[in-house]
This record gives C-alpha cells, structure tokens and sequence, in this order.
C-alpha cells in the first residue's frame, strides 16, 4: 500500500442501536469497582502480533469504523448512589494510545469521558486492554477480531466474512448486552444446596513488585507439540497446562516448606480456571459470562504424582462443568446481589463489605488464575498479517501470579502475568515445558518494569 | 513512510513528532525496531507503595488545612462581631494542633517516635496555650507538662521494648505494664502535688500492688517457658 489514506474507504452505514442511555453492571462486574486500587487495575490485555509495524492511521480509522457496532463499549463507568453504572459516552470511541513498559496498569477507569478500555499500539502490536468491569476475555477478543479485520481490510485485504466475528455495519443484536447471569439462575421454591467455601491455598511467597509494575513473561510453543504431549495423558490443553501448574507449585511448596526446616504449613493448591458460559446457555452477549472452576490438589495428603495431577484435573473440571452445577453457582452469585439488604446499602458502603468479602473469599483461596481464550479465529484472508497472539492475565496482588493461555495457528501463546518479584513459578513452568523437548521462544518486560522517573 | 524511533509504529508523512508517542521519527522504508521487540522501554513512573502513602498523607494534610483555616477565620470574624469574648482563641488553638497532628505524619514519614514526640509537644503547647488564656494558674506546667513528660518517656519505653523483645511477647508485655504503672504513679503524684503542694502517693500504690505481679508473672514466664517442654505442653495454644 502507499502513503496516505487506507484503501478501503467506503464509509461503514451507522446502524440502528435500540441501545439504553446506561445499564447497570452485571453481575460478576458488581465487584471490582470496590477493589480498584493501583495494583488490582482489573484489567487484561489481549495483543494480536502483526508481521509489519503497526500503521497508525489505519489503525484509527478502523477504531472509529467498528465502534458503532460495539455500542455497549461506546461507555463510561460512573458511580451511582446503590451501584456503579455504565453510561452511554458522549465520545464514540477512545484514541489509539502509546503503549507502555507495564501493560494492564495506570488506568483511569470511572469517571466522565473515560471508557473502561483501551486500545494500544507499539511496534508490531495491537493490543486492547479491557477492564473486567465491561467485559471478559471472549468479549475482548470478539472486539479486537472486528478491529484487526477492520485494519487488514483498509490496508486493501478484501475480508470474508466467517462465524462470530461481528462486522461494520450489520444491526447490533440486543442479546449482546444482556446480563446473561440473570437469566441462567433457577428458581427453586424449596431453595438451593449450599456451595462450600474452600479454605486458604498456598500462593508464591515472594514480596510484591512497586506498585504500578506488572512483570509479564510469554513463552510461545508449538500447539501440535503441545497438544501431543496433553494427549498423550488423555486430557484437554487446559488440564495439561493445570497439571503442570499444579506440579510446579507443589515442588515449589516442597522446597519452601524444606527450607523452613520442615516446620512451615502445607496448604492446598488450588486453580482458579474461568469457563465460559456462552456455550453451555446459548448466550450472545458481549458482557461478562463466565464462572470459575477450580482444580487443585492437597498436599497434605501426600505427593502427587504427574499422573495423578493429570487424573485429577481432568475428572474435576469434567466433573465442575455440568449445567446444573453452573446454575447453582449463578444462583448463589445473584441472590447475593437481589438482596434487599445488600440492594439498600449505599455504594461507599458496599466498597468496604465487597472489599471485607473479597478479603475472605477472594484471591486467598486460590493459588493462581489460569485462563484459556482457545484459539482465534479469523477470515483466512487476513491470517498472513500476524505472526502470533497474546493474552495477558489482570493483576492481583494477592494471587501474585496468574496465567493466560492462547493459541493462533500453529502458535500457542502461554503468558504470566506477576506481580511477584520472584520468577521461579514461571522459570519452572519453561523449564518442565523444555524438559519434554518443546520449543520455547520467551518474551519479557522483565529488564523494564521496575524503571522508575519519580519517587524516591 | 516514517517509523517513530520510539514506538515503532508507521507514521504518514508530515509530521514533526510520533502523533502516538509524541518520540522523534525518522524518513525510510525501514522500521526502527526490532520486530521481536514486544514491550515499550520508556521508563514510565512508576510509584512505590511508600510514594503512594506519603501522596495519600500529603493530600489528607492539605485538605486538613483547607478546611481548618477557613473555619478558624469564621470563627474569629464571629467572636469579633458578636462581643469578643475570646472563645475563638481556644478554637483557633484546638484547629493549630489538629492541623499540627494531621502534618506530622506526612512531614515525619515512617518515624513512628519522633510522631509520637512530635504530638506530645504540640498538646504540650496547647495545654501552655490554653492555660494562658485565662488568668494563670500554671496548672499547665505542673499537671498538664509532667503527665505528657511521662507519657511521652512510656511510648518511647514501649517503642524500645517492641524494637528489642519483638518475638518476646512476655517481656513486651513486662515493658507494658510496668509504663502503667510509672505513668498511674506520676499522675497520682503530680495531681496531689497540684491540690495539695505535697506528693503523696495514694490510688496509684494500689495499681502498683495489683499490676507487679502480674510483670512478675510475665517475666518469669519469658524466661522459664522456652526452657521447660512440660510447662509448654501445659500452655499450649
């Protein structure tokens, strides 16, 4: 292509949007505006890699192209008196923003003219970084997909059109901004199981990283040879990466239960994995839609073997995944939220409770997030512009580290996301990778994050 | 086509400066990064936890002051105008050492003791200044000033106690303890030597009598338990 405008420059026909002044926030969003501070930002990021520098122009073009169709993202998060809020954004869509050393933190993300997500570029990537009070990682990726393909067509790629991928210009389906939660739950008259809250589980013990550092590291590898090697225990890639997680952090807990002279305390390890649950209820929305499952493994009981961690991730998520079990969770969750109590008490209020709870029944419990977008998809055409893809966990400072797994092709992106300034949970993870003959290819911010201008 | 130096991307041509990164570009077919080059390098500020309390102490000392000089004002313009009776002094006096605590942990940063001095002082001032508000009877230095003194000496005490028998918890409480004690005798001696011009110690033996056993105890507690397995057996918790 030559300089100056795109070449496809047929403007998209704005469509009709039904779409409400301002919704409410659904209900896994209902949390996160109490936990804001500046190390729990609540955003992930997802990057699709490019073969060429980033050309800004057609980047912006596209941005402000596929914003009409993603009018539940044209948004600002405010603060009502119960609850926060989203409000329809005078402005259509945010400007393309220089990337930085430390993806996912220093967001500005409630208030007037502010939109919960950002769209970034450097170098050879397109990365949007989305709060978790807007969307989740299928929300994110769908719009980033609309935008790359958006980008790929006015560098004068002509575009299929494939399934899932929302186009510049179609209607806006109402379903793609319902609170899918509310509709899932089940109404029993004679009332619902209880869920038993889990206790404390091991995490990386290790002191934070300053506030404002996010430490990524991305390992990419092969997907065939990675999915043999999963095959070859007879489980999913998810389970094989979980397994080798769970492996890692009992070695870890090993070593440091050792190094205390045997007398530190074993916990439990235990995943935090999100499912989505679009499939499972046959949801179109855009929003929020997922729970956690959560594998993991006692270590009191013994050493696991392998085998055994494999054995035991495999049967639980098959296990955790049924339809009623999500129900009862979703039920849980939103009676929670329909509580007249909880529906009267004022939101400064509810920011100090959601806070105690999250305290108790948040991060503790688990030792570490892991997240599986799957693969992307996009038209065949567009495909020779990337190279590879990337999805970067949100931060928490009480897990310390999560991990996010994506494939493209024949590339799978494994990615850590830490907050800890220790790196033996993901050197190890590598290492047991390399130590079964997978290629990795590592890329870090690790020499970076930790620069610091001002402060003492 | 331009490529920014600093960000790497393609810039149409025309521009000065990066329109993204604001970096410096430079004319060419090729790009100026590294394709592998994954993440940014500026060096963008990054604020530790510290730098985010003491902006947090700052700001709390700031908006203290912004609400408590307008007040004082107002209360003054109203004493003024209605009489001058005074009363807008003791006010005046009580907003200085709220806005004086208020400041003190911003401009003594993670110095818990010289805080704690540092308040001291600023009631000892208060206490001076209320008492020279109206016809002197000195009850400030010999009631007000001597109790602070032994206030002041106690945390410092606690402080040390804390510092040194941190994993003792028997001496900590020894430490503790025995500061009642001084403080309960000084106070006892300094308010009969206000009233009547002569120590005598009264209420504040009883305290003594009550309280030294229990340091007794502590102590001896401290020192026995890590020795004896079958007290500890008998303790434990």
């Amino acid at each position: 292509m030559g300089a100056g405008e795109p070449a496809v420059t047929t403007d998209p026909v704005p469509a009709p949007e039904p779409y409400p002044g301002w919704l409410g926030l659904d209900n896994s969003a209902k949390i996160w505006p109490a936990l804001l501070s500046p190390r729990h930002s609540t955003m992930f990021r997802l990057t699709a890699c490019l073969a060429e520098p980033v050309r800004l122009l057609w980047l912006e073009k596209a941005l402000s192209d596929i914003a009409s169709r993603f009018p539940y993202f044209q948004v600002q998060l405010r603060r009502g008196v119960f609850w926060c809020y989203l409000e329809r954004n005078s402005v259509a869509s945010p400007s393309v923003e220089a990337d930085s050393v430390n993806p996912c933190m220093n967001a500005e993300l409630i208030g007037r003219g502010r939109f919960p997500f950002r769209v970034r570029a450097f170098n050879t990537r397109i990365s949007v970084e989305f709060s978790h009070m807007l969307t989740d990682g299928t929300g994110a990726l769908t719009f980033l997909r609309a935008l790359v393909t958006r980008y790929v067509e006015l560098s004068g790629v002509a575009c299929s059109r494939i399934e899932g991928l929302p186009h510049v210009g179609e209607p806006v389906d109402p379903r793609e901004w319902e609170d899918s939660y509310q509709s899932a739950i089940v109404d029993s008259p004679s009332g619902l199981p209880g869920v038993p809250t889990p206790e404390s589980a091991y995490r990386v013990p290790s002191p934070l990283l300053p506030a404002g550092a996010y430490r990524v590291i991305s390992g990419l590898v092969p997907v065939k040879e990675i999915l043999a090697l999963a095959r070859d225990h007879g489980v999913s890639l998810t389970e094989y990466v979980a397994a080798v997680l769970l492996s890692c952090l009992q070695d870890m807990q090993e070593r440091d239960v050792a190094a205390q002279g045997g007398r530190g305390r074993v916990r439990p390890i235990r995943l935090t994995v999100p499912v989505n649950l679009r499939p499972l209820f046959g949801s179109r929305t855009m929003r929020n839609f997922f729970l956690f499952v959560d594998p993991g493994i006692d270590p009191r009981l013994g050493r696991y073997s392998f085998e055994e961690l494999t054995e035991q991730v495999h049967h639980h998520m098959r296990f955790s995944l049924q339809e009623k079990h999500m129900r009862r969770l979703i039920t849980r969750n939103v009676r929670g939220e329909r509580s007249v109590l909880n529906r009267l008490m004022p939101a400064f209020v509810k920011d100090v409770v959601l806070q105690v709870v999250f305290h108790f029944l948040g991060d503790r419990r688990y030792s570490l997030g892991l997240s599986n977008l799957g693969r992307v998809e996009l038209p065949p055409e567009a495909a020779p512009a990337f190279t590879h893809w990337v999805l970067v966990p949100p931060p928490s400072p009480v897990s310390k580290v999560n991990c996010a797994i994506l494939s493209w092709q024949d590339t799978l992106c494994i990615s850590f996301g830490s907050m800890a300034r220790e790196t033996r949970l993901e050197r190890d993870f590598f290492r047991f990778l390399s130590a079964r003959g997978l290629p990795v290819y590592v890329e870090s911010n690790a020499d970076w994050c930790e620069h610091r201008v001002g402060g003492s | 086509m331009a490529y920014c130096a600093w960000c790497g991307v393609q810039v149409e041509p025309g521009h000065l400066n990066c329109p993204l990164c604001s970096g410096d570009l430079s004319e060419g077919e090729r790009p100026t990064l590294p394709a592998s080059q994954a993440f940014a390098r500026e060096h963008e500020a990054v604020s530790s936890p510290e730098d985010l309390l003491k902006r947090r102490l700052g700001m709390a000392a700031a908006v203290l002051g912004a609400v408590l000089v307008p007040s004082a004002l107002v209360c003054v313009l109203i004493d003024v105008i209605y009489g001058g009776q005074g009363w807008s002094r003791l006010v005046v006096a009580l907003m200085m050492l709220a806005w004086g605590l208020g400041i003190a942990p911003r401009l003594f940063f993670r110095k818990p003791l010289v805080i704690g001095l540092v308040d001291v002082a600023l009631v000892g001032l208060f206490l001076v200044a209320v008492d020279l508000m109206g016809p002197w009877q000195g009850w400030s230095l010999r009631l007000g000033i001597p109790i602070l003194v032994a206030v002041a000496l106690g945390v410092v005490l606690v402080w040390l106690a804390l510092r040194r028998y941190r994993h003792q918890t028997g001496f900590v409480l020894a430490t503790f303890l025995g500061v009642l004690v001084i403080l309960c005798l000084v106070i006892d001696a300094a308010v009969s030597s206000y009233l009547t011009g002569q120590i005598e110690l009264r209420w504040s033996l009883v305290t003594l009598a009550t309280i030294s056993p229990l340091i007794l105890a502590a102590v001896i507690l401290q020192i026995i338990l890590p020795r004896s397995e079958s007290l500890q057996r008998f303790l434990h918790w």
